[in-house]
């Protein structure tokens, strides 16, 4: 995920995530633009499209994590 | 840049050379009345013609990958628009409906008339190809092999940057509204519903703003977006958002009522009749208009009942008999403007927290952007964004 700029161009941020199977603090340098990037793991791929006979049988699981930017 | 300077001739030819350049770079129509603005190639639209109808009014021809044929825009200048050259102004984006053009409001409508004396910017373009039944303003499924034609393309991501490179606007969400009639009262909704972040207010005028939330609305919209694209667009049945057993996802990601809480920070109007003959029908009435404007009554219904229940305001006009005609939307062009201009001059306010939702496998928001790294569709939900941080829910990753 990239955040819209408004943080200090090479600066570090401390980036905590937590969520499904994930409690991690992450090192982030915002970017030229002062953007943070952000990789967040949600949770296994459901295999079926949400919304058709197959994932209606299996379910559409859905995993939250949150982020926080400090 | 240098200018000529000096004698009448050296002026002479340094006109005729621009105005040569110009003729060349916009394809002006020979013996056309000179257009008040230069309108450039962008953004993959290329100008293929400049028709100054009258002071105001201009018609426009464009071509672009996303279609297979050449697109119309009608656009309605402010009065004193040249004459006042660092003025800004907010665009009025208004759309016709299936079997139409971008000509309808200026010709059956009375677009022109009503916006006369209004600082403002109104760009009319086709959501149809030669008047055909229209392409509800998506990207068409085209059974699995997408493609041609891509209308969702054209209007947000060529159109709109085209349009604030070519004119004088208030280029953000503040400077934008959007309204529709019938189809095109579905894509006012739907592209707010889609990009919150480019339009503060969002209009329909019996419009068809569900058709994927209720198995009513889900019947009605199928039958007549199938006959649409069989009878009037000479497709296959579900060439625009795929067949429902399969591609349902594809229907609700494009469907109002179930982006609704996308809408939160939207302006939004609804007007709409109930179908019985009004006091702005003809005798006799025309047959069609009565149940096309029942069914549309039903569907705004349902929206708006979605709506309050998300706890999201509207401004909600069901005004009785009227049917699906164009003196209606006339009307409801006249009753809306003063709202609409009122909103320009305080728009609604941005979200201190991003809110939004989506099943597109990567989308930008509010300047978030995100890809959604998983194994199939499926709807994932960006919230409670803000420099502090946010959640992201789904499956897989975000990248």
């Amino acid at each position: 995920m990239t955040t819209p700029a408004g943080y200090t161009p090479g600066r570090s941020y401390k980036v905590t995530l937590r969520g499904n199977g994930v409690g991690t603090t992450i090192t982030v340098i915002a970017d030229p633009q002062g953007r943070l990037h952000i990789d967040v793991p949600l949770g296994p791929g459901n295999p079926y499209q949400q919304d058709t006979a197959p994932g209606i049988l299996a379910g559409t699981h859905v995993y939250t994590t949150i982020v926080g930017i400090g | 840049m240098n200018r000529p300077r000096g004698n009448a001739s050296a002026k002479a030819a340094w006109l005729a050379v621009a105005t040569s350049l110009a003729l060349a770079n916009v394809g002006v129509v020979p013996g056309a009345a000179a257009s008040p603005v230069s309108l450039q190639d962008g953004h993959g639209l290329h100008v293929v013609g400049v028709q100054p109808l009258d002071a105001r009014l201009l018609a426009v021809t464009v071509s672009t990958p996303a279609l297979p044929g050449t697109a119309r825009i009608r656009i309605l200048l402010p009065a004193g628009y040249a004459t006042d050259p660092s003025r800004r102004y907010p665009v009025f984006y208004l759309l016709h409906g299936t079997s139409g053009g971008a000509e309808d409001w200026t010709t059956k409508g009375n677009a022109e008339q009503a916006t006369a004396g209004l600082p403002l910017i109104v760009v009319m373009p086709d959501i149809a190809l030669n008047d055909g039944g229209g392409g509800w303003c998506t990207n068409w499924y085209n059974q699995g092999h997408y493609g041609q034609p891509q209308w969702e393309t054209f209007h947000i991501d060529e159109l709109i940057p085209w349009v604030d490179q070519n004119l004088r606007t208030i280029a953000s969400r503040e400077g934008r509204a959007i309204a529709g009639l019938s189809q095109g009262g579905f894509c006012s909704i739907s592209y707010p519903a889609r990009y919150p972040d480019l339009f503060s207010i969002a209009l329909a005028y019996s419009g068809a703003p569900n058709i994927a939330h209720d198995l009513d609305s889900e019947l009605g919209s199928t039958l007549i977006i199938n006959l649409t694209e069989v009878t009037l667009d000479g497709a296959p049945p579900n060439s625009m958002f795929g067949d429902r057993a399969t591609e349902q996802i594809n229907w609700e990601d494009h469907d109002p009522d179930t982006l609704a809480p996308n809408l939160r920070n939207t302006d939004l109007f609804m007007y709409f009749g109930n179908g019985a003959p009004g006091p702005l029908d003809p005798s006799p009435v025309n047959p069609g208009a009565t149940p096309i404007e029942a069914l549309v009554a039903r569907d705004n219904v349902e929206f708006h009942d979605r709506l309050i229940s998300l706890g999201i305001p509207s401004h909600y006009d069901a005004y009785g008999p009227g049917t699906h005609s164009w003196p209606y939307w006339d009307r409801d062009l006249m009753w809306s403007l003063g709202p609409i201009m009122d909103d320009f001059a305080h728009p609604p306010a941005r979200p201190r927290r991003v809110n939004y939702t989506v099943a597109d496998p990567e989308y930008s928001v509010y300047g978030w952007q995100v890809v959604m790294y998983r194994p199939a569709m499926e709807f994932s939900t960006l919230a409670n964004a803000d420099g502090k941080g946010f959640s992201l829910a789904g499956s897989g990753t975000g990248l």
